[in-house]
């Protein structure tokens, strides 16, 4: 048993894989760069790296080209612990090396964590807007809200992948379900007097009689938005109560009575609410004395916690705001009109690169103290021949 | 034949991002231009399965590739196998239909006949020629434009704020760091500071000129801003432009202020939002959100301001002829004349759409359809068009058409310009005698679009 796995053991141990693996993500990082061309930035991460293998679409079929960021991390990573295994033995005097791999370790494991939980939204306000929610950058949601009582909205947020596709769409707190119709990844939406020649649109309700919708190619430019848009049919139990047209190019929600309650219906980013509201204070923009060019954006935003008590922070360039789990950047600024843009970042694991980073340093500074000490010691020993 | 007419159905959408079309097209005939590069232009990737004939209709079923942003590779189900323990973690997280209880949020409609704001309801009217504007940053009470000669505009804002917002004084050197006037102190600012009675209240009225848009072209600008104290909130006029306007609707804006009236309203129930206001934000769909290029801001050098970039849509600019008068902009119009002589009057309109805007050969067989006319094969598109320079390397594919509208003869020439990845529609419209009077001054007209 033993002789049959020799050959497994050599393979994940040897030092030529390791050289390998790391020219394959040279290459990948190469490819996926070229890549971006056709699918942006966004695009390119799900397709290259966070995935096992890059499959690319040749005559419309799928067709596994390279291995996938998650799958050189994770053989890198497997090489680096079966080496240690096998290989190294735990003595004091490979104790810095030991230290400094396990660094290495830590930040690959880090970055596998990075992919699977990092989430990016962001907030957009003016001067004294207050906001509870941050809005995803790509993704949108079909929000159905209960707007009955005066005080709260109950939503009901579906994922826009989910009218992507051909199945009707239930939940216990809708009396209704809903039945995608039409559907756009990217669209125009005009009034249908600017658009005669629009194609008719199967929209039998309030806004949407009077629009017309454009399909438009899908767009991968990171200086782009989708917008997408869709025809759906809600459908109670007496049948069907009409055909809504939805999409973030409209942006007041369309309001209707059904089962004895209110109900709205808005496309929209998709939204991420959180415990604390946020009200933008001021926003402030400084120049270099004399020019245009800009030396610091920043906004002062007020925290409103019911459970720690509002708080006064500056965000600005370089100093971004942690609180409650997330990050606040300073991203955008339009100064005269007060409005900023932070962007949202969520990481559980922002941590562990830091931490590995440290860890491998130490393990250097160790490494190299042990040889230094024993040069020392063995040269005075010498010297005291 | 007819002309054509596209149907397009959803039927269904798979894993991988594929959907099928049915689409019926009503021809006589399968028509020559018709052939999966037309589909292609307005569709992505797109191939042909089958067509079938039925009396009059064809059906024709096409399977288009549109690799959404929901394609989620790890659900590919070949790769499921290899990585299913990832799957369940990895990016098919954002799948989920999510539920959650928020507190309403304040309503701050975009459209100015009847905006609420808490339990005041405002309301004004209108100067003739102000036309509402979208508002991309979402927190005006009312949104306007102005336009004048020579592609001159203003802006007219209306906002309202709890408290006093830092203060007068504070305000109106905020207001003239935007047309790049130094601050003043308190003694010029009681100075400078005049009152203007209406129906709703004393107005404070400012008027703020001199100096230059901060960061815009090297244009004088004007501003005229005045505020309202009412139980519950500050409320906040303004009109900006250049300056030769904005000094010519000065008393519009005068009258504009004493028209605005505020009445007690119950708390406006979500009910009502509805209808109206639904329609009213919809004769201006919102620009597409500013863009998202991330790592502009580690840099530090470049931060897109949004409202910049939705400006973007009139980046072009360009000088009418003296006898074309301005027309208001409407929803998709960044630019809007007319020129009328004996013979009836003609119509030029400006628009810009988001790249291809279904391309050029789509774009000519629509305005074919507008007169008439049938469409034409991608082959005979060199034939059909006119490629014309204008200036500083703008070239633009222009068409002169003549054929039937409502049953009267009519000619239209149009020009579409690719620019930015903007694709801008020049077009002129009406009877053949004028069309082809102001054809000269409309390659004139041409000429003078140019780029900032």
């Amino acid at each position: 048993m033993h002789e049959l796995l020799q050959p497994f053991v050599r393979f994940f141990v040897s030092l030529r894989l390791t050289v390998v693996l790391l020219v394959f993500s040279i290459l990948l990082v190469f490819l996926a760069t070229l890549d971006q061309v056709h699918l942006g930035v966004w695009g390119i991460q799900h397709k290259w790296f966070f995935t096992f293998i890059v499959v690319q679409s040749v005559n419309g079929f799928p067709v596994p080209v390279f291995p996938g960021g998650y799958f050189i991390g994770g053989m890198l990573l497997i090489n680096l612990v079966a080496a240690h295994v096998y290989r190294f033995k735990l003595t004091w005097k490979k104790s810095g090396i030991w230290l400094a791999h396990l660094g290495v370790i830590l930040l690959i494991a880090s970055q596998f964590l990075t992919g699977l939980l990092q989430r990016e939204s962001q907030v957009q306000f003016n001067v004294g807007d207050s906001k509870r929610y941050s809005e995803d950058f790509l993704l949108d949601e079909l929000a159905v809200i209960d707007a009955t009582d005066p005080k709260f909205d109950d939503v009901v947020a579906i994922p826009e992948s989910l009218l992507s596709r051909d199945e009707p769409i239930q939940h216990p707190k809708l009396p209704f379900r809903i039945v995608t119709r039409l559907y756009y990844p990217n669209s125009v939406v005009q009034m249908r007097s600017q658009a005669p020649n629009a194609l008719p649109s199967p929209a039998t309700m309030d806004i949407g009689l009077q629009l017309a919708v454009t399909p438009q190619p899908v767009t991968y430019k990171p200086d782009e938005h989708n917008m997408p848009a869709a025809c759906v049919e809600l459908i109670g139990q007496e049948g069907s109560l009409g055909i809504w047209l939805v999409s973030p190019w409209i942006e007041q929600s369309q309001t209707f009575d059904y089962a004895g309650r209110t109900w709205q219906l808005v496309m929209r980013s998709k939204r991420y609410y959180t415990p604390y509201g946020m009200t933008l204070l001021q926003v402030k923009n400084d120049v270099y004395p004399g020019t245009e060019i800009p030396k610091n954006f920043s906004s002062q935003v007020r925290i409103h916690d019911e459970a720690k008590g509002d708080r006064d922070v500056l965000i600005y360039m370089n100093n971004p705001l942690r609180y409650g789990g997330l990050t606040y950047y300073q991203y955008q600024m339009n100064k005269a009109s007060g409005l900023s843009v932070l962007q949202v970042v969520r990481n559980p694991s922002w941590l562990v690169p830091y931490i590995a980073c440290l860890l491998v340093a130490a393990g250097l500074v160790m490494q190299f103290g042990l040889h230094l000490t024993g040069f020392i010691r063995k040269r005075s020993a010498a010297a005291a021949k | 034949m007819r002309p054509v007419l596209w149907d397009f159905r959803l039927l269904n959408r798979g894993l991988r991002g594929w959907a099928r079309l049915g689409m019926t097209n009503r021809m006589d005939a399968w028509p020559s231009g018709l052939n999966l590069d037309t589909c292609h232009l307005i569709l992505g990737t797109s191939r042909l399965i089958g067509a079938v004939r039925n009396s009059d209709t064809w059906s024709v079923r096409v399977e288009i590739f549109a690799p959404g942003r929901d394609t989620c590779p790890l659900m590919r189900p070949r790769l499921l196998l290899i990585c299913a323990a990832a799957a369940l973690l990895a990016s098919c997280r954002d799948e989920r239909i999510t539920t959650y209880r928020v507190p309403k949020e304040a309503s701050s409609p975009a459209v100015p006949a009847q905006a609420t704001a808490g339990t005041v309801a405002i309301t004004w009217i209108l100067p003739a020629g102000w036309t509402t504007k979208p508002d991309p940053s979402g927190m005006r009470k009312g949104s306007f434009l102005v336009s004048g000669m020579d592609g001159a505009k203003a802006d007219v804002s209306v906002t309202a704020f709890p408290g006093d917002v830092g203060g007068d004084l504070a305000n109106v050197n905020r207001w003239r760091g935007q047309v790049g006037l130094a601050p003043i102190d308190e003694a010029a600012f009681a100075q400078s500071v005049q009152t203007i009675d209406g129906p709703a209240g004393k107005f404070s009225f400012v008027e703020l000129s001199g100096g230059t848009a901060a960061g815009g072209a090297q244009k004088p600008v004007r501003m005229l801003g005045a505020w309202l104290q009412q139980p519950d909130q500050r409320w906040f006029f303004k009109l900006m432009g250049d300056d030769s306007l904005v000094t010519t609707q000065r008393d519009a804006f005068l009258s504009f202020l004493k028209s605005v009236s505020f009445a007690a309203t119950p708390v406006a129930p979500p009910v009502v939002a509805g209808r109206e206001k639904a329609q009213s934000t919809n004769d201006l769909p919102k620009a597409p959100i500013a863009p998202f290029a991330s790592g502009t801001m580690p840099d530090g050098n470049a931060i897109p301001a949004p409202g910049e970039s939705a400006a973007s849509q009139a980046a072009l600019t360009w000088t009418a002829p003296g006898d074309w008068q301005a027309e208001p902009l409407s929803a998709m119009r960044i630019g809007s004349f007319a020129v009328s002589s004996d013979a009836g009057s003609a119509d030029i309109s400006i628009s810009a759409f988001p790249g291809e805007a279904g391309g050029l050969l789509a774009n000519i067989n629509r305005w074919r359809g507008q007169l008439g006319l049938d469409p034409i094969a991608g082959g005979d598109l060199a034939g059909a068009t006119i490629a014309f320079d204008g200036a500083g390397g703008l070239h633009f594919t222009v068409v002169d058409l003549s054929g039937h509208t409502g049953g009267a003869p009519a000619r239209m020439l149009g020009a579409i310009l690719s620019f930015e990845g903007q694709t801008y529609f020049f077009k002129m419209t009406g009877p053949d005698a004028i069309v082809a009077r102001e054809k000269p001054a409309f390659f004139d007209f041409l000429k003078t679009v140019k780029a900032p």
